[in-house]
């Protein structure tokens, strides 16, 4: 390769990766728009762990029990017709009010408590966050405390994004709200609960009725997949075919008339069936949002499954949504800049290290290193995989491999040119030698990786993608540093002090 | 340690096999022993954290108040006096967590489950009676600030820790199966051990040294196994390209596996080592900003755990046994030539 070619490949090579990284790391405010639009850099757009982000904490009434600030606002209201009625249905326990005919079998209720929290753990648990909590205190029993991760992008966690914090908000928000659904699952024939009648409700024998129930994505689209087993689908056949000329009386739309909806206790879900239509296959497919179909699967697989809630729930300010308090990460306000500076970190150690042992080769492996913190950054980015401290460790390991599959072949080649070879001979025999090596360490590695995050969830799936790309990146840019290497060192006349190397100059030569 | 001109290390680690199996049997042993007596008489087999097991908190909430008299933001101004009432108290706290309201926030201390009863009331009462002092407009003052609660346990990571454990044991099955396929039975079986005993060891001792593991006590047992994955990969490799070497090859199986070890010995310690260099910076880099140190030990130590554990188990440990499995090995080897002849 020529001098001027090798200086243009190299020069764009370097301002492509010099450009992505600007705009991977630097935010600012859009010029000419006074600071009302803002460009959010790659890495300000990385969905952030619990621990780097914070918690969003909701506090659950069960029905019959109220907060003190919700007592107070209609028992403390001379105006409010509803004042005498609180104070005489409701008695004061542990911080709340309980309604007094749910303290006549308190010790039951208290349990049906404990044992929503268990089917809510369980619940939240199926949807993935990186770490939650569900607690009921001792020192009120009849209150449910539940924290899931925020997930913020650095730019929506320190409000440079004001709207992707709320969006994020109501996102848990509408989520607390699906999955806290209780009751059993009914097809009706209106989109109402109390002016429609019942079709199909299915209470105890899920098993006679349904295979099982879960979230299906493809090519962009969301469902909720729904399987039928035969007697399932004999029954919802007859009942599509026989309530056709039905009509709910809440007088709905000519849709609604000809549709059938199914519930989980008194809310709809948003999952229609058409009246009048049989059924082609036991496997039923409900399009919706992404969020939407994971809750909604979620929500009827537990209760499909058997776990009813035995209780309806409330946030404490009834009516207005599920209320989330966000709180500061555990880590400090900070911890998401401080993981990223502990990262800058070991990469500039990866590069100094490789720059003192191998002179101008140290720079090739630079460039390397530089791409494979971009590929990361994109893929977080894109792939909306959260970060947390144990994905930073996962970042950390695949640098490290690529480090030192670098550094195996960089030794592998030296130990060629020791023993009187060409460097160009020694670069094919160097990679050839380590090849096996690099080969049976990524596909070992990648194989594990895929496992990590397919089979597990949360935190730990999120870091299985980290390491598999991370992996894959490392096998990839190990191909990239001979690359780049070969188009680097082609004008240079003494390519052994390019490389660090020292070369045993035989009689032949 | 000694070295030779190429700079390769001359230990004789295959010598001190019943060593490393005694050091490490020991370890696991101490772990399983520790971890057990604290399920019963403290907060677990491990120090879980408030996700994983019962928890004590304290929490101040604070709306409409002005804390302007002290300058500073009443979250700060709060935690200062949280500090020192726990600190009059004796007690440290696990977790800490604050969060805003429009009208004003919370910030929530968890403590381990252990935690005296009486201490926390005294504290709780303190920080009330400090707050007081503290708010600028007597109008807006409220009965009490702070309150205790204890929350119980529902295992919320259960889910986690059970898929985490299932595909831990998948990748061991699948890293044997490999190796039996693309290196030899032995070495197999000597990764299979190394991966195996470095598992064991750091979960021995993060339960020995009552690390607070909170949720990363899975993750970074996942860690433990994917560095040691790498690890043996790298020893291993060295080892099957000696073989290719009939000198080598006619070693006997205590100096074969002592000269693959010296090999990839730097390459085994330096890698657990640099990830263990960037737990400490971590460590430090966060102490700077958290709310609580505890919060930031937890990861961090596991992670020191994993990245010892992976140090020892592959460049020492792994070494070790395989040569006790080659020697075994070999002598199986020949007696079925002897017999055949």
């Amino acid at each position: 390769m020529g001098k001027v070619k090798s200086a243009i490949i190299t020069a764009l090579l370097v301002a492509a990766i010099v450009t992505l990284s600007l705009f991977a790391a630097i935010s600012c405010n859009v010029p000419g728009t006074n600071g009302v639009s803002r460009y959010n850099s790659f890495l300000s757009s990385i969905r952030l762990g619990a621990e780097l982000s914070g918690e969003a904490t909701t506090l659950l009434y069960p029905e019959g029990v109220i907060s003190v600030s919700d007592y107070n606002l209609v028992a403390e209201d001379p105006d409010n017709e509803d004042r005498q009625e609180y104070k005489d249905k409701y008695v004061l326990r542990e911080g709340v009010y309980v309604e007094k005919d749910k303290l006549e079998k308190e010790a039951e209720f208290v349990q049906s408590i404990a044992d929503d929290a268990k089917i809510l753990s369980k619940r939240l648990g199926e949807k993935g966050y990186t770490s939650y909590s569900v607690n009921v205190e001792n020192e009120c029993k009849f209150v449910i405390r539940l924290s899931v991760p925020t997930n913020f992008t650095y730019a929506a966690y320190k409000e440079y994004d004001a709207s992707a914090r709320s969006e994020a908000l109501t996102e848990i928000s509408n989520t607390v709200g699906r999955l806290i659904l209780n009751g059993d699952v009914s097809l009706r024939n209106g989109e109402k609960y109390d002016s429609s009648s019942s079709l199909l409700s299915i209470k105890e024998d899920f098993a006679s009725y349904f295979k099982g129930v879960s979230y299906y994505a493809m090519g962009g689209q969301h469902a909720v997949k729904l399987q039928l087993n035969d007697e399932g689908f004999k029954k919802l056949n007859t009942i599509l075919l026989l309530n056709s000329g039905d009509s709910s009386s809440d007088g709905s739309s000519s849709d609604s008339e000809k549709s059938a909806y199914i519930f989980v206790g008194e809310n709809n879900v948003n999952l229609t069936l058409k009246m009048g239509e049989a059924l082609e296959d036991k496997t039923l497919y409900f399009s919706s949002e992404k969020s939407n179909a994971q809750d909604f699967a979620i929500l009827l697989g537990s209760v499909v499954g058997g776990d009813v809630l035995l209780n309806s729930y409330n946030t404490d300010t009834a009516g207005s949504g599920t209320t989330i308090i966000a709180a500061t990460p555990s880590m400090g306000e900070y911890a998401a800049i401080y993981v990223l500076a502990a990262l800058l970190l070991a990469f500039i150690a990866a590069i100094v290290v490789s720059i003192v042992r191998y002179k101008k080769l140290g720079l090739v492996h630079t460039l390397t290193c530089a791409v494979y913190g971009l590929v990361i950054i994109l893929s977080l980015m894109l792939l909306e995989i959260t970060l947390t401290v144990g994905g930073a460790f996962m970042i950390a390991l695949g640098l490290a491999l690529i480090t030192f599959s670098n550094f195996r072949v960089f030794e592998a080649i030296r130990g060629e040119t020791q023993s009187g070879r060409t460097l160009t001979a020694s670069i094919k025999s160097g990679y050839r030698k380590t090849l096996t090596t690099i080969l049976d360490l990524h596909i070992v590695l990648l194989i594990a990786s895929i496992m990590v995050a397919l089979i597990c969830v949360g935190e730990l799936a999120a870091c299985g993608f980290i390491i598999f790309i991370a992996t894959l990146a490392s096998y990839v840019l190990y191909w990239f540093t001979r690359f780049i290497w070969y188009v680097t060192s082609s004008p240079v006349k003494d390519k052994f002090a390019f490389c660090g190397f020292v070369r045993e100059v035989s009689d032949e030569d | 340690m000694k070295t030779n001109s190429m700079g390769v290390t001359n230990l004789k680690i295959s010598a001190k096999m019943h060593l490393f199996i005694i050091i490490s049997c020991v370890i696991i042993a101490l772990g399983m022993a520790v971890g057990t007596v604290c399920h019963f008489v403290s907060n677990g087999f491990y120090n879980y954290s408030g996700d994983y097991e019962s928890y004590k908190s304290v929490t101040v909430n604070y709306e409409d108040i002005d804390f302007s008299g002290s300058g500073k933001k009443p979250v700060e101004l709060i935690s200062d006096i949280c500090a020192q009432a726990f600190k009059n108290q004796g007690i440290s706290d696990h977790v800490v967590g604050a969060g805003d309201t429009n009208t004003g926030g919370f910030i929530e201390y968890k403590f381990l489950y252990g935690t005296s009863d009486e201490k926390l009331a005294a504290a709780v009462d303190a920080i009330n009676a400090e707050i007081k002092n503290e708010v600028v407009d007597a109008g807006g003052m409220q009965f009490s600030y702070a309150s205790r609660h204890t929350s119980e346990a529902l295992l919320g990571g259960g889910v986690a820790l059970t898929r985490a454990s299932i595909t831990i044991a998948t990748i061991i099955v699948f890293h044997f199966l490999y190796f039996v396929v693309r290196y030899k039975l032995t070495m197999a079986l000597g990764a299979l051990v190394a991966d195996v005993h470095n598992l064991a060891l750091f979960l021995s001792l993060t339960a020995l040294l009552r690390v607070p593991t909170a949720s990363s006590i899975a993750v970074y047992a996942v860690i433990t196994v994917l560095a040691t994955v790498v690890g043996t990969c790298f020893l291993f490799d060295r080892m099957r390209k000696s073989l290719k070497d009939e000198s080598v090859k006619k070693l006997a199986a205590r100096e074969f596996a002592d000269k693959a070890a010296n090999e990839s010995l730097k390459l085994n310690l330096i890698m657990p080592a640099c990830l263990a260099a960037l737990s400490v910076v971590l460590f430090v880099l966060l102490s700077i900003s958290s709310l609580s140190p505890l919060a930031i030990l937890a990861p961090v130590a596991c992670a020191l755990v994993a990245f010892a554990v992976c140090a020892y188990g592959t460049a020492l440990f792994a070494p070790a046994i395989y040569s006790g499995f080659k020697a075994l090995g070999d002598k199986m080897k020949s007696d079925t030539d002897k017999k055949s002849k």
